[in-house]
């Protein structure tokens, strides 16, 4: 492979869920301005469908609800590489960086109206993702807003606004967590429960000062004094926190960061910014290939896209959580990690357990079975078998390790007395090789 | 002291009770199956652990628990004014010492007080807290000599220095905490759920090339670092499962996450594969809303899980793993609505029969708060890590921590048959008789199969209370006639085999016998193979409902009903058995209460008699024995004493058995 395919299909892969072969074939011969135009013209995503009754309904039990939920969002993201997949990818980033946990919050419409709110406008202006974001009822649950009153602050959410939206410890300090909590008192829930009410007998109306800002501050303006105030601050913040999710992992201070501030400053805009990142000559280096690792819904997704089949086949949500990753039911309110944090055992084993499950499903549907005849009798060499396997999964040309790992194996395989399950294996280990596992 | 009569020597009387009648099967079932043999070569990968290797389970207690409400300052006023409506009673808890009691949702951890193997480390914090989750969890976990957030964890730094084997550190779950990644080494994460363990089966659909490829996969990858690690981790990732797979179940369980995990770190232990550092993470503690309710429901799965784990781990390891709970921080001492912010020293705990049980450290002031209203720590966290690292890993704390061993008492050595004796000495005496009393009696069960007699239990309380150990204790019982008798003639392997079946009620597992075959076989005396039998987590739950009533239905237990004609209730017992009277004295001590004199004082000393025939035989006296006890006291012999007499007659002996069946 080219290096410049290379880069294509690395592209496609942090920008989206992987290009299947055909697709990188398609853009191979693009330029690279234009290939990144492509990945975020978000005109080109389709319409958001319907979410399915079942998510919606109240009577149903929550994690019911989130499964639904889960497989309207992932069949979405598995689309073509040239329908903005990047809009779902966002809506991951997101989807960690201002998390809510179903475990806390028993509020399932709280969360869906996150994600779409994540999936509508996710690319756009953060400061207005975040004004809505804090007051989704999930999140006014999940921080503890609802019980935050004048006179008996409650700190959580203000400290993680903070700590984990916007800024990043060591910018602020303890006294402007207590005044952020004053100004966010009286932010609740209505009678009701049902969604956001100011209850301006349970604000603090008093002064605050707040990073260096003094006045009778409300919620709000303590949002714009962080977007105003410490823009630099915020932006180095979030420019890390893209290029490690869209990138590879680098220190705050790093220059990287330090280069695409300034188109991600000018309108607060996420999309900026990935496109600063995507156009960094750093991000087409070797080192910047394959230097993250797919989170356990990345993978499911390329799972998916390379093998056909669709979240009622593959069910996600029977695996996600032992990979370590239930959008909905995140570890803590700091989301997920990043790379090796997605390399455990644990995660292996379900890797594993979910393929010789799917295996199992791919085989039942027939329409593989006859695709690459294997076994010695069948007078096809073992190169021959491998590459016919690769294709069958329309996963692009992998490394020559990863080539020689399933040749060792067909070879190993028609000498052992088990040849009849040639097939099977090289329905399995393609779906564990690194270049899946990797993004 | 008369050594004839408190021998002990198996009876047919009364107090004698079926062993069978006593233990019943345990969740061990199937641990330790032999091998398929194309597993041979896998499994030989495993190391077991030495008999005097510790083995650490680190249970991190993840969003800030509240100590304050966990172990509560119960004489306080601070606490109650600070804490308002989030405030435990002192009667709602369960009481730990005079000022402090334990949230009322952890009855499994009381005890394991009330068996001397809990500590409470109180004030464990550090200068310049940070009130940020994730800076001070990294903190903790790092524990560095700058106490700031690293690349490495104090647990990975152990495992650099250790043999550097798969199975050594393991977490359980999803995720490899900073806590077990060192330099070097990082620790393996086992999955919750059996399945994925179990889906690495050679038996299965011809796996065996299938798998082979992945164990045998270049360990280098053209796609970089990422890339090798990616083979690496899928590699070890099949080789973990296949030592595993015999141990653990494939079956599911809706407990409970906490439970699973903690039944699954017991499993992990058992299998002795080598295990010396396990990490288990339970959370979401940041309890800044609805508190109570929260707080009752984490705390309340906790002890499930703390009582699951000790029913599981083999009792061949009792005297070998502790488990340390910490947290990243306390909470704030004054509620807001209804929770808790963030806070700063906290108290920690570890459980274990080798850790001394009681108070360490100091409780912070609650009338000397920070700015910010948090208390000022008494205990720098990474001493409590420092004695864990000197005392049970071996490791040297200057090195991996950067500060020397603060010896904060609360631990001594792992392992049965090197320094020192079985049981913990030195713990705080003076409230714990009742529970040596309950380790004697678990031994007579062990050796003899049957309760002790009161002479016996008394006599051999009372050498325990001297500061001599269980193990002295159980020497002496192994040098019985009727031990020598049974065990004497058989060879260590033999003996071992038929104290499996005679005490645990099963066959011993394979690495069982082995290991302790092998502790004889350097040294180890017989009598310490029974005593750590007899105090094994297995031994202590499947005699628990003989032990429970012991003191109901012993001297004491008889002399209040005799007394007071009623059951005496538990503090009442430990109390009075924790005075270190004898029996006679506490029947003089009773004689004297208004409530005794006020039932009997005015009767003379034939209507006394008859009144004590009625109320305790509850039955007329017979001629001779009115006459008789009517006859001492006229002649002077106390009221007491009689008491003590009709207490300790067969009669009311059976009838008091009666009263609590087993």
């Amino acid at each position: 492979m080219s290096d410049y395919l290379a880069d294509v299909a690395h592209l496609f892969r942090r920008s989206g869920f992987g290009a299947l072969s055909d697709e990188l074939a398609q853009y191979e011969s693009w330029a690279w301005s234009d290939l990144v135009d492509l990945v975020l013209d978000t005109s080109r995503a389709p319409t958001t469908p319907t979410v399915p009754a079942e998510a919606l309904d109240a009577g149903t039990e929550n994690h019911l609800r989130a499964a639904a939920f889960l497989h309207y969002w992932l069949d979405m993201a598995s689309r073509p590489v040239d329908q903005a997949p990047v809009v779902e990818k966002v809506t991951l980033f997101l989807s960690g960086l201002l998390p809510t946990s179903l475990v806390r919050t028993h509020d399932v419409g709280g969360a869906i109206a996150l994600n779409q709110l994540f999936r509508s406008r996710g690319m756009d202006d953060y400061r207005d993702v975040l004004r809505e974001a804090v007051i989704n009822t999930a999140m006014l649950r999940y921080l503890d807003n609802v019980y935050n009153r004048v006179g008996v602050i409650n700190e959580n959410f203000a400290r993680e606004l903070l700590e984990l939206f916007t800024l990043g410890p060591g910018v602020y300090d303890q006294q402007d967590v207590t005044e952020a909590a004053r100004a966010w008192t009286g932010h609740g829930l209505d009678a009701a429960q049902a969604g956001y009410l100011f209850d301006a007998g349970r604000h603090d109306y008093g002064s605050k000062t707040f990073l260096g800002v003094t006045g009778a501050l409300d919620g709000p303006d303590v949002i714009d004094i962080i977007f105003d105030q410490r823009r630099d601050d915020h932006a180095r913040f979030m420019c890390h926190k893209l290029w490690e999710f869209f990138a590879y992992p680098v220190e705050p201070h790093q220059a990287e960061v330090s280069d695409i501030m300034a188109a991600y400053s000018a309108g607060l805009r996420i999309g900026d910014a990935i496109r600063a990142i995507f156009l960094h000559p750093r991000f087409r280096s070797a080192a910047a290939r394959w230097a993250l690792v797919r989170s356990p819904i990345e993978y499911l997704v390329a799972v998916m896209r390379h093998t056909d089949t669709d979240c009622s086949v593959l069910h996600p949500e029977w695996w996600c959580g032992g990979m370590g990753q239930h959008p909905f039911y995140p570890p803590n309110v700091n989301g997920w990690g990043h790379n090796e944090y997605w390399l455990t055992s644990s995660a292996g084993l379900v890797r594993l357990t979910m393929v010789n499950y799917l295996h199992a499903e791919i085989a039942q549907r027939g329409d593989l079975a006859d695709v690459y005849p294997g076994g010695a009798s069948s007078g096809r060499t073992s190169s021959e078998v491998v590459d016919s396997a690769l294709a069958n999964y329309r996963i692009a040309p992998v490394s020559a390790t990863s080539r020689q790992s399933l040749v060792d194996y067909v070879e190993r395989v028609r000498a052992s007395a088990y040849g009849w399950s040639e097939r099977t294996g090289l329905l399995h280990l393609p779906l564990l090789l690194p270049e899946l596992v990797l993004a | 002291m008369i050594r004839g009569g408190s021998d002990p020597v198996p009876s047919s009387g009364s107090d004698a009770v079926s062993r069978r009648a006593f233990l019943h099967a345990l969740g061990l079932a199937g641990v330790a199956t032999a091998l398929p043999p194309w597993l041979a070569d896998a499994a030989a990968t495993a190391t077991p652990i030495r008999p005097d290797q510790g083995v650490v389970v680190v249970l991190t207690l993840e969003g800030g628990n509240d100590g304050l409400n966990t172990f509560v300052p119960v004489t306080n006023g601070l606490y109650y004014d600070h804490r308002r409506d989030l405030a435990i009673e002192p009667g709602d808890t369960l009481s730990l010492s005079g000022d402090r009691g334990l949230h009322p949702a952890m009855p499994f951890l009381k005890s394991q007080w009330s068996g001397g193997r809990l500590a409470i480390i109180d004030g464990v914090g550090q200068s310049g807290p940070d009130l940020s989750h994730f800076v001070q969890m990294d903190r903790i976990m790092a524990a560095n000599r700058r106490d700031l957030p690293g690349s490495t964890g104090w647990l990975g730094r152990v495992l650099d220095g250790l043999d550097r084997q798969p199975l050594t550190g393991l977490a359980v779950g999803r995720r490899v905490p900073l806590l077990l990644q060192g330099e070097v080494v990082r620790g393996n994460a086992v999955p919750l759920d059996g399945g994925p363990i179990h889906a690495v089966d050679y038996a299965d659909w011809a796996a065996g090339p299938r798998l082979d490829a992945l164990r045998q996969a270049s360990p280098t990858s053209d796609l970089g670092a990422l890339g090798h690690d990616a083979n690496r981790l899928m590699a070890d990732a099949v080789g973990m499962a296949l030592d595993l797979r015999a141990h653990l179940p494939s079956s599911g369980s809706d407990d409970p996450d906490i439970v699973r995990q903690l039944r699954l770190a017991a499993l992990l232990v058992n299998a002795d594969i080598g295990v010396r550092v396990l990490s288990v993470r339970f959370g979401d503690f940041d309890t800044h809303g609805d508190q109570l309710v929260r707080h009752a429901a984490l705390l309340g799965s906790l002890d499930d899980a703390l009582k699951t784990f000790y029913e599981t781990l083999s009792p061949r390891f009792d005297d070998q793993v502790i488990l340390l709970a910490t947290s990243e921080f306390g909470r704030r001492v004054r509620a807001n609505v209804n929770g808790t912010d963030h806070g700063t020293a906290n108290s920690y705990f570890a459980i274990g029969s080798k850790v001394n049980g009681g108070f360490y450290g100091q409780q912070p002031s609650l009338a000397n708060l920070d700015r910010w209203g948090n208390v000022h720590h008494t205990v720098d966290y990474r001493h409590v890590f420092a004695d864990v690292l000197a005392t049970w890993l071996g490791a040297d704390p200057k090195g991996v921590l950067g500060l020397d061993a603060a010896n904060i008492g609360f631990l001594s050595a792992p392992g049965t048959s090197t320094g020192g004796p079985t049981t913990p000495t030195g713990r705080p005496s003076g409230d714990d008789r009742r529970s040596q009393r309950e380790q004697v009696a678990r031994l007579y069960l062990a050796y003899f199969g049957r309760m002790p007699d009161d002479d016996g239990l008394d006599y051999w309380g009372r050498v325990r209370a001297s500061g001599r150990s269980l193990v002295d204790v159980s020497d002496e019982f192994a040098s019985s006639p009727e031990f020598l008798a049974r065990y004497g003639a058989l060879p260590d392997r033999q003996f071992v085999q038929l104290a499996y079946r005679e005490v645990l009620g099963r066959e011993g597992d394979a690495a069982g016998v082995d290991h302790w075959a092998a502790a004889l076989g350097r040294g180890a005396r017989r009598g310490e193979v029974f005593a750590g039998f007899s105090e094994s987590a297995e031994f202590i739950a499947s005699s628990r409902a003989a032990i429970d009533r012991l003191e109901f239905v012993g001297p004491l237990g008889r002399l209040y009903r005799a007394y007071f004609l009623r059951a005496p209730d538990d503090e009442g017992l430990s109390y009075w058995i924790n005075t270190g009277m004898g029996r006679a004295e506490v029947s003089e001590q009773f004689a004297s209460s208004s409530e005794f004199k006020s039932a009997y004082g005015d009767l003379d000393a034939s209507g006394f008699v008859r009144m004590v025939y009625r109320n305790v035989l509850g039955r007329d006296p017979d001629g001779r024995g009115h006459v008789y006890w009517t006859s001492l006291i006229v002649g002077g012999t106390p009221r007491g004493s009689v008491m003590l007499g009709f207490s300790d007659s067969t009669e009311f002996v059976q009838k008091v058995a009666s009263l609590h069946p087993l």
